[in-house]
């Protein structure tokens, strides 16, 4: 089923990850996808992550779709000027690729080519307005098109993000300019959560709680010390540092996340930085 | 044979060239170019010439390429970054697209989003080594790559460049960053074509003369004025001006391209929008169909 289709279902909707290789074997690592037919709505193929050169995430999208799943094309609006942007925009929906999620782009100094251009030419507001434009038929300039596209957009919002009013400001804007849906930040505080949620009802847009499957104390360490707007509590910490088996401990407490914002959100998007293969375990002990 | 195989034997070559559509009506773009399987050797696909905003270059060259025509994806400078480049010509090889032309790109200032954010990160000649140094495994942050690609990369020249020498210069460097083949700019007066190709002969790649199928005395007058290193003749125009329009322009063409077979490794065939349909016509009549050798002299 489409995206929009399970989206608009009412049912619980569950969503990936999928980090392009850097080099040209990507079909080797789609095979990591096959357990996942069947147990995801779909499969976000990410745009040059942490400004990190990898393979495009259109090619990503095509060989995804190609695998028979449902992919979400990510788009940043760090590597490509407007013109690009809309071409592409263009190009994947011939292509069949039809969900996209906008988002800004982490910034350049943070990856693998720091001296790389950081291109900001239209912010991910107006990336989502100009694909909402080209479904009415005109480019960003008003020039008429010969056959317009339809999208599923996705946007991105940090629920952890203090102060929060900012956030819920963007997150409006972006609801006023198209998107269909959202993908958070990783969550693991869900009181906090559900009060975000509660703080953008009115909004009533279906969001997909980040779940993210930290694989060592170490890890998580590191995003507490480098991921603004994260903060994985001590608790979970500690239950890594006595564990014998992370990755059973990893599956444990992203299913008990799951269990928890099952009742709070429309979905889930589980962030697996590599760990596909665990996605279907998380989903059996998560009870979905 | 692939493109890049027939480049390398030394056959003359000959390439056309589309532009993708303007919205998701790529059926149309593609329907216009079937008369060409097996009439052409690669179709160049253009990346938003004139910076007018248009489908994505990798994408139509994808269709073409289930059609069973060789794509040649062209890329510019001018809409993306070193990380968008380099991660565009990445995917073109894993989804089977090696032929690049890597080009400049137009102003945007001129097009039909005209207040686009130029990027220019890189520049032609640093972009082919880009490619180059993909396929020798590493990005250009010197990371090595998972997988690496193998490309048939073509660049731009101008024998009508103001700085003639300048010019030359640049074919040298392109070359030396890893250019197969050249494509020129529209050429309508061969001697002079002819004297600038001893000029660049010692770069001892295959050069493919442009060939612009003008279909109007009013288009000719509009390159004269706006592009600048392209020059059509006086003659032409009045040719042009009597009438019978298409006739006429194909019988220029026809001309053009047997006087210019006569001299370069390839033709490419530029601006044919709608006219494709004419184009194995011209092919025939200028008695390139079937033609293999190169001619002598031509040490592309």
């Amino acid at each position: 089923m489409a995206l929009k289709d399970v989206l608009k279902s009412g049912r619980f909707v569950i969503t990936t990850d999928f980090l392009p290789p850097k080099g040209t074997n990507i079909r080797e690592e789609l095979k990591i996808l096959h357990s996942l037919k069947g147990r995801v709505h779909g499969v976000n193929a990410a745009d040059n992550q942490s400004a990190i050169m990898s393979l495009s995430s259109l090619a990503a999208s095509y060989l995804i779709k190609e695998e028979g799943l449902e992919p979400i094309l990510q788009m940043v609006c760090r590597d490509r000027n407007r013109l690009a942007l809309q071409s592409d925009l263009l190009g994947a929906y011939a292509l069949g690729i039809e969900n996209v999620l906008v988002l800004s782009g982490d910034h350049q100094s943070l990856g693998d080519h720091p001296g790389a251009k950081g291109v900001f030419d239209i912010e991910s507001v107006q990336l989502l307005g100009v694909a909402r434009e080209l479904e009415r038929g005109t480019d960003m300039s008003g020039n008429k098109l010969k056959g317009s596209p339809c999208f599923c957009l996705g946007a991105a919002v940090n629920p952890s993000s203090i102060p929060l009013e900012p956030q819920i400001i963007k997150m409006e804007k972006k609801v006023a300019a198209g998107a269909n849906f959202f993908q958070t930040q990783p969550i693991f505080d869900i009181e906090a959560f559900a009060d975000f949620m509660e703080q953008t009802r009115h909004l009533s847009v279906p969001v997909l709680a980040g779940v993210f499957l930290i694989k060592s104390a170490k890890m998580a360490h590191f995003m507490n010390k480098n991921i603004s707007g994260v903060t994985i509590p001590k608790f979970i910490i500690d239950e890594f540092e006595k564990s014998t088996d992370p990755v059973n401990t990893s599956i444990d407490i992203a299913a008990r996340l799951i269990r928890a914002l099952r009742d709070l959100s429309e979905g889930v998007h589980i962030y697996t930085i590599h760990w596909e293969d665990k996605v279907p375990l998380v989903l059996d002990r998560a009870g979905l | 044979m692939t493109y890049k195989e027939k480049l390398r034997s030394g056959e003359f070559v000959v390439t056309a060239d589309i532009i993708p559509p303007k919205g998701t009506a790529v059926y149309k773009t593609l329907k216009g170019i079937e008369v060409l399987k097996g009439k052409v050797d690669a179709i160049n696909v253009g990346d938003m010439p004139g910076a007018n905003m248009r489908m994505g270059s990798l994408a139509v060259c994808l269709k073409i390429k289930e059609m069973g025509i060789e794509p040649i994806m062209q890329i510019t400078c001018r809409d993306r970054n070193r990380i968008s480049l380099q991660s565009e010509m990445l995917s073109s090889y894993a989804l089977g697209v090696r032929n690049i032309l890597c080009l400049r790109g137009d102003e945007a200032t001129d097009s039909d989003n005209p207040d686009t954010k130029p990027v220019f990160d890189l520049d032609t000649i640093q972009l082919l080594a880009a490619a180059r140094n993909l396929e020798k495994g590493f990005d250009m942050g010197g990371k090595r790559l998972d997988g690496m690609p193998s490309f048939c990369l073509g660049a731009a020249l101008d024998p009508g460049a103001l700085t003639p020498q300048e010019e030359i210069k640049k074919a040298r460097l392109k070359s030396e960053a890893g250019a197969e083949f050249l494509q020129t700019q529209p050429i309508f007066e061969v001697d002079s074509y002819a004297r600038f190709l001893e000029r660049v002969a010692f770069l001892e790649i295959p050069i493919l003369a442009g060939v612009f199928v003008l279909k109007s005395a009013a288009s000719a007058r509009f390159m004269n004025k706006n592009i600048p290193g392209v020059y059509v003749p006086d003659a032409i125009i009045q040719e042009l001006e009597k009438g019978d329009t298409e006739r006429r322009s194909l019988e220029i063409t026809i001309k053009l391209i047997r006087a210019l077979s006569n001299i370069s490794s390839g033709i490419h065939i530029m601006m044919t929008t709608p006219w494709h349909d004419r184009i194995p016509f011209i092919l025939n009549e200028a008695e390139i169909a079937g033609r293999t050798v190169r001619p002598a002299g031509d040490r592309g």
